[in-house]
């Protein structure tokens, strides 16, 4: 299922929430996490499954984990990167899914240790395209996702793709998206497990348990 | 002078592309090439747009072919990705097919009928809706929208 991880669709933006999902669908998208002030949205539309997210800014510690309880059980938290330590709480805390802004990570903010605890908590990362195709960020954007990319070869944590996009015309279909990744070296079916790469987050695989046989 | 026989020539890729955005008028032929030129300038330097050989073949309406040399449609789908501006107005280019052809290229041009079920959404380009719940700005909605009002 080729998923958007964030879209933020507001409102009172350009577009109503149901044209961009229209416009999603028409990119190839068949389900996506809609942040902003979307009140009603209905659960799908336009054959596109419609997930509600919150993105928590960097925050002090208490003010951080008030903002990851008070999300809905349903919602798909994602939590702004920041300073190493931070990410770090921000992994072992139960309820947080994503994390997002990698292009605008400070150096050193996502190092292996990170990462390796990203792969037991099992919590994702978000390539966000719109850092790519705005030209302003676009360079930090590419170098960040390079670095993040060789630490997800190594310790298999879940990275997700999202368009980040507030307008419909930030949506991008999946050629596009896979031409838009390899300028960092993303190859082709790293780019397809990623765009499918929410259900490893959300419903992560589970040990198998030998439940005992009923003796008759 | 006899011409270069075909196993001797570049070879070359076509792309369709479909160009939507806010104007007035459609962009001209070369105002889509300066803006494929200028977004593969800043993406891969000159050494590689000048290896790419991009040139805008046929622009229509909201259809465009872009040529490229073999072997970079992936730089050059990247490269029209890319561009979020267009004669001043924010713009999207869509790449709908990579062909060995101009005329393989546009067979994949598809004729939209102007009916309910293949047009679900609106555009209203005065940036006034007034039937919907006050909110002036929106340009972009759905018909379920308004039906919804």
């Amino acid at each position: 299922m080729i998923t958007d991880a964030c879209i933020f669709a507001n409102q009172d933006g350009s577009a109503t929430p149901r044209r961009m999902l229209l416009t999603a669908k028409s990119c190839g998208v068949s389900r996506a996490v809609v942040c902003g002030n979307a009140p009603d949205i209905p659960p799908s539309y336009a054959g596109v499954t419609v997930l509600r997210g919150k993105v928590i800014g960097r925050q002090n510690g208490r003010q951080f984990f008030d903002a990851v309880r008070k999300c809905p059980k349903e919602c798909v938290v994602m939590v702004n990167v920041g300073e190493n330590s931070f990410n770090r709480t921000a992994i072992t805390t139960k309820g947080v899914h994503l994390l997002t802004g990698i292009a605008d990570l400070p150096k050193g903010g996502f190092d292996h240790i990170v990462a390796k605890m990203a792969a037991d908590h099992n919590t994702g990362v978000v390539f966000d395209l719109s850092r790519i195709i705005n030209p302003k960020s676009r360079r930090t954007a590419l170098s960040r996702y390079a670095e993040v990319l060789l630490l997800q070869r190594k310790y298999h944590f879940p990275l997700v793709i999202a368009s980040g996009t507030d307008t419909i015309f930030g949506f991008r279909n999946t050629t596009e998206t896979v031409a838009l990744c390899s300028l960092f070296g993303m190859t082709r079916p790293e780019i397809y497990a990623a765009l499918n790469g929410l259900d490893a987050v959300l419903f992560p695989p589970q040990m198998v348990t030998v439940v005992d046989k009923e003796e008759a | 002078m006899r011409p270069l026989p075909p196993t001797l020539r570049e070879k070359r890729r076509y792309l369709l592309v479909k160009i939507t955005g806010e104007f007035s008028a459609m962009p001209r032929q070369l105002e889509i090439y300066h803006a494929v030129r200028d977004a593969a300038a800043e993406l891969f330097g000159d050494v590689g747009s000048a290896q790419m050989h991009i040139a805008v073949v046929w622009s229509e309406g909201e259809h465009a072919v872009i040529r490229c040399s073999r072997g970079w449609e992936q730089q050059t789908i990247a490269c029209a990705a890319v561009i979020t501006r267009l004669c001043e107005s924010p713009v999207m280019f869509r790449t709908i097919a990579v062909s060995g052809t101009v005329h393989g290229a546009k067979n994949h041009i598809k004729s939209t009928t102007w009916d309910s079920d293949s047009l679900p959404g609106y555009r209203c380009s005065g940036k006034k809706v007034d039937s919907l719940k006050g909110n002036n700005t929106q340009q972009y909605l759905t018909r379920d929208d308004i039906l919804k009002e």
